[in-house]
């Protein structure tokens, strides 16, 4: 017995002696180095590897950060709760440029620009602007009118579809751009949306793309569902006559018999335009809608399928390019 | 629209999307019902679950072979659920609680396995998916012949297990012995069963079914893998045992129900664009609150379920 | 002569500390199988706990949400009711706070807060009221009610920020007033009265539990149904009632986290708070008090895992890992205690300390 208690006690001892040593060795870190080095920083409220929307924002910041010689680092999995905080500590460490990939982190960020002036803030599709913090956003509505045109163009059956996952702002932007340029080049096609309600859940995204294919035999699909995409292209993939256009990079390589073409965003140049703000000194007060003529939206290669529509459909987005095609800003 | 509804064609498609969204619930339901009826109850399915997908997903990929990656995710679910069984087992500590740190431990050991061996990946990763089974002729029948003749064969499997488990409970002397355990612990030991052994093997079986339910979502329902594919299905599998009154014909109407109403709601997005989805998508669960409330068969619950057990004191 | 029950107490509080240690130091294995430095990495998680006042409030202000999500589940747990719906009771108290703050009053102020905060509370009464009265008088499952209505009130919340409450385009609610905003108590920090709040109620309580006639009924109800009945008790309405109870703690806390930190409702509101609600009181033995320190444990754990994450790139699912395996070894290390022959030792040691 005697035995028990006195092995209690070591453990207790050693636990607490190494926590101190712990936290005396945690606090000597934070210092700085002479060379200045740029650094940015990602906050992310689901996984960095959801296969979708923060995977694109991810990637573009490391192209991004790759191009301009600057470091990465990120944060995952942050509960709401966290936002402020997690801003806040980015500031605390003194990095020069935190990114948040949305517009639900703006009221997060606009407590922590506001204690940390030296850091600097973009939101993408946020709409605030203060001396540090910018917003940035792709051209979404741009992105659902190439999406809808090209759609519109290729159904057979008259019948497109739009697979979401939950009703945020870029999505809600998508839909309104995609039903415009539906209706731009095929009046009489109609269009139908389904949301799978969550942003991990693949299986029902095959799910969602089945039942639109057997209620309204819709035949082309435009997803902007993160993960639920890749359960939609699994549907498809099982007929001949059903076609995908791919976001937010290019997929034709991977799913080459249902991909028509890719609207691909290009997240890198957005970041990078902030980038070279922020060493030009000429960050802040902005808000930066990048489309087709910024070089933040572009059209991928065009699979077999779609050699039909290609020629027309690119008379379109030139059109769109030059501002000769336009469309409504209604989100 | 009425046209819609009420053709052939539709209604077929419906209840084909119903038998793939029942299917992992189905294997998972049977499960926890192994595991309630040895007086064990498990709410750490969920967890379960994304363990079985990731480490199905790692193998199936790895080896090219969906079918090692649903036993090594069957195996992985025994394994992770080995730390439920003798912490409330042995240690006779409580079940609820056990269940709850799986629902945080799997998941997030996932997360650590699936980036140890691919890394931070943005792209999914496509792996190789176990291809439905197509028997010619019977499978052109109309409506029932895609249903019967055209499923993935993991599909046939969660039901011939469901009547094997009907038949096992209900008719063979193992299987009463092992109801026993769940109803009168102490009664079952004198009479010369192991209850403990059986407790580990009911807590074996749950995890293996489990585990086969989230390999199905990884290496059979889909090719890619995505953290958090689960989705909660854990928690709807756990409550169709309960709703189902511990009976598997029971847990199986149950089952089918939710994936009943799950492809009606995602139909009538289409169908009824007026209604928000979000009200639609409630539909599931307040079918399942519904169903639940005219039934009320309760009582029907394993006596000793969730209670631990020793031969010792009393 | 020492009383059983300050042994009781000694044992229940270094069973916690033994095996939060227990966990921490297979968190440190884990870090270390990774190739990194454990004493830098900890040190990161103290410091982001700790190390100034700004992460002290921080840390309290994950607290507070979770301190009444762990007291909805002591509440209920000692009237035996397995109350797994504390989210759905968060959620749905947020939304009626929200919805009477922002659209529904007239008016600004502290009388706007102290309606709001009630209005929440009652909600979440409500919300709690359904699976209550349906296991007291329908016989249904508890368990299995309160998690199905998880998801109905999440799509609820969904629904009307997407819908009815949506503020401008952005699926959101619009921002509570500047003035009916629960004070902060730091300068430079988010730290808000809501701690208070949460506090009270956990004296409230544990003053109820342990102090007044109604309060023991309740935990005879919890401890054995079937006898309470046998001696007149009220059981179904006991039943019904500490579920109301649960639900009005639960929703309280959802009015609280709206008015104190989040402001309004938008996607990822209130998600997890009920499941970790249920397992902080179960560590902390569905004492009202221990159920509050393990929640600002948890909420230690986690302040400081963000900066661990941020400072060393370790992912947060280490400290998920050392949270689960503290939730094991805690249960596990109360049970072992438990346990027939370890029982007859440790009375037997304590005995020889007695003497």
């Amino acid at each position: 017995m005697k035995v028990v208690s006195k092995r209690v006690l070591a453990v207790l001892v050693i636990v607490a002696l190494s926590l101190t040593i712990i936290g005396c060795a945690g606090a000597e870190e934070g210092a700085d180095s002479g060379e200045k080095t740029y650094k940015i920083a990602m906050v992310a409220n689901a996984s960095i590897a959801d296969g979708g929307w923060n995977s694109a924002c991810y990637d573009g910041m490391i192209g991004a950060a790759e191009l301009n010689g600057w470091e990465t680092s990120y944060s995952e999995n942050v509960e709401q709760t966290d936002y402020v905080a997690t801003f806040t500590e980015y500031g605390n460490l003194g990095y020069d440029l935190v990114f948040a990939p949305g517009n639900e982190f703006s009221d997060a960020v606009k407590e922590a620009a506001a204690s940390y002036p030296d850091t600097n803030f973009i939101v993408l599709n946020g709409e605030v602007v203060e001396e540090n913090v910018e917003s940035i956003m792709a051209d979404n509505t741009m992105i659902g009118f190439l999406a809808g045109t090209l759609a519109g163009l290729k159904t057979q059956t008259n019948e497109v579809a739009l697979i979401g996952g939950m009703e945020i702002t870029p999505a809600m932007q998508s839909i309104d751009g995609f039903e415009q340029g539906v209706a731009y080049v095929n009046p009489d096609a109609n269009v139908s949306v389904a949301f799978t309600n969550s942003w991990s859940d693949a299986a029902k995204g095959k799910e969602a793309a089945l039942s639109l294919i057997d209620t309204k035999d819709c035949d082309v699909f435009f997803g902007i569902s993160s993960a639920g995409d890749a359960g939609m292209r699994e549907a498809l993939a099982d007929y001949d006559d059903r076609w995908t256009i791919a976001q937010p990079s290019d997929l034709l390589d991977q799913f080459p018999d249902i991909t028509l073409t890719s609207i691909m965003n290009d997240n890198a140049q957005l970041i990078g335009n902030s980038m070279k703000a922020v060493m030009n000194g000429e960050f802040g007060n902005k808000v930066f809608l990048g489309g087709l003529t910024e070089n933040v939206l572009a059209i991928g290669e065009f699979g077999e399928s779609a050699n039909d529509v290609k020629d027309e459909y690119m008379e379109i987005v030139e059109g769109i390019r030059d501002g000769s095609i336009t469309f409504d800003y209604n989100v | 629209m009425m046209d819609t509804v009420f053709s052939v064609q539709f209604l077929g498609s419906l209840l084909q999307s119903t038998l793939r969204v029942t299917t992992p619930l189905l294997l998972v339901a049977l499960g926890e019902l192994y595991g309630e009826r040895a007086g064990m109850i498990n709410i750490g399915l969920d967890g379960i679950m994304t363990f079985g997908a990731t480490v199905g997903f790692i193998v199936g990929y790895i080896t090219v072979n969906p079918l090692m990656g649903l036993v090594a995710g069957s195996l992985a679910g025994v394994l992770i659920n080995m730390i439920y069984a003798y912490s409330t087992i042995s240690l006779r500590s409580g079940q609820i609680i056990n269940g709850m740190a799986l629902n945080i431990l799997a998941p997030a050991l996932s997360v650590f396995m699936f980036r140890q061996y691919f890394g931070v990946t943005t792209k999914l990763i496509q792996g190789t998916v176990l291809a439905s089974v197509y028997i010619p002729v019977l499978s052109d029948i109309p409506i029932l012949g895609p249903l019967l003749f055209r499923q993935n064969p993991i599909t046939y499997l969660a039901f011939v297990l469901a009547i094997l488990t009907a038949i096992f409970f209900n008719k063979t002397k193992p299987g009463l012995d092992y109801r026993a355990v769940g109803e009168f612990p102490r009664a079952a030991e004198t009479l010369g069963i192991h209850v403990t052994k059986m407790k580990y093997i009911a807590t074996g079986m749950c995890g293996l079914l489990a585990g086969l339910g989230g390999a199905y979502l990884s290496t059979c329902y889909m090719g890619t893998y995505s953290e958090g594919v689960v989705a909660g299905r854990g928690f709807i599998a756990l409550s169709a045992v309960i709703f189902g009154g511990w009976r598997v014909r029971g847990l199986v109407l149950a089952t089918l129900l939710f994936g009943f109403t799950d492809a009606v709601q995602l139909r009538f997005q289409t169908i009824l664009p007026v209604i928000p989805y979000q009200i639609l998508a409630m539909l599931p669960y307040l079918a399942t609150i519904g169903a639940l409330f005219l039934m009320h068969n309760s009582g029907l619950a394993p006596k000793a379920n969730g209670l631990p057990y020793s031969r010792e004191d009393h | 002569m020492l009383g059983s029950r300050f042994k009781n107490t000694i044992m229940k509080v270094s069973i916690s500390i033994i095996s939060i240690l227990g966990a921490i130091l297979i968190g440190a294995v884990i870090i270390a199988s990774v190739g990194e430095n454990v004493f830098i990495a900890y040190g990161f998680l103290l410091r982001g706990a700790f190390g100034n006042s700004r992460a002290v409030g921080e840390t309290l202000v994950k607290a507070t949400p979770l301190i009444f999500t762990a007291l909805a589940a002591v509440f209920s747990y000692r009237c035996g009711m397995f109350n797994l719906g504390a989210e759905g009771q968060f959620i749905m108290g947020a939304v009626a706070a929200s919805w009477i703050s922002v659209t529904i009053l007239p008016f600004g102020g502290i009388i706007n807060t102290l309606l709001s905060l009630l209005v929440g509370a009652l909600a979440g009464g409500v919300w709690g009221a359904i699976p209550g009265l349906l296991k007291a008088y329908r016989g249904l499952n508890e368990m299995i009610v309160s998690i199905l209505l998880n998801y109905v009130a999440t799509l609820f919340m969904a629904f009307l920020y997407s819908g009815p409450l949506m503020e401008k385009n952005i699926p959101q609610t619009a921002a509570v007033f500047d003035d009916v905003k629960l004070t902060r108590l730091l300068e430079g920090s988010r730290v808000h009265s809501g701690i208070f709040i949460a506090v009270g109620v956990a004296i409230l309580v544990t003053y109820f539990l342990f102090k007044t006639a109604k309060g023991y009924q309740l935990r005879v109800v919890g401890l054995n149904p079937i006898a309470a009945k046998v001696n007149g008790l009220p059981v179904k309405k006991m039943i019904a009632s500490a579920f109301v109870v649960s639900g009005m703690i639960a929703g309280l806390g959802g009015a609280t986290e709206l008015l104190g930190s989040s402001y309004r409702l938008m996607a990822g509101f209130g998600q997890g708070f009920g499941f970790d609600g249920v397992a902080i009181a179960l560590i902390g033995q569905l004492h009202p008090i221990g159920a509050g320190l393990i929640a600002y444990l948890f909420a230690v754990l986690r302040t400081g895992a963000n900066t661990m994450q941020i400072a060393t790139g370790i992912t947060t699912a280490v400290v998920d890992i050392v949270q689960a395996v503290i939730i094991i070894f805690a249960v596990a290390a109360t049970a072992i205690t438990a346990l027939p022959g370890v029982k007859a030792i440790v009375n037997r040691k304590w005995r020889g300390i007695e003497q």
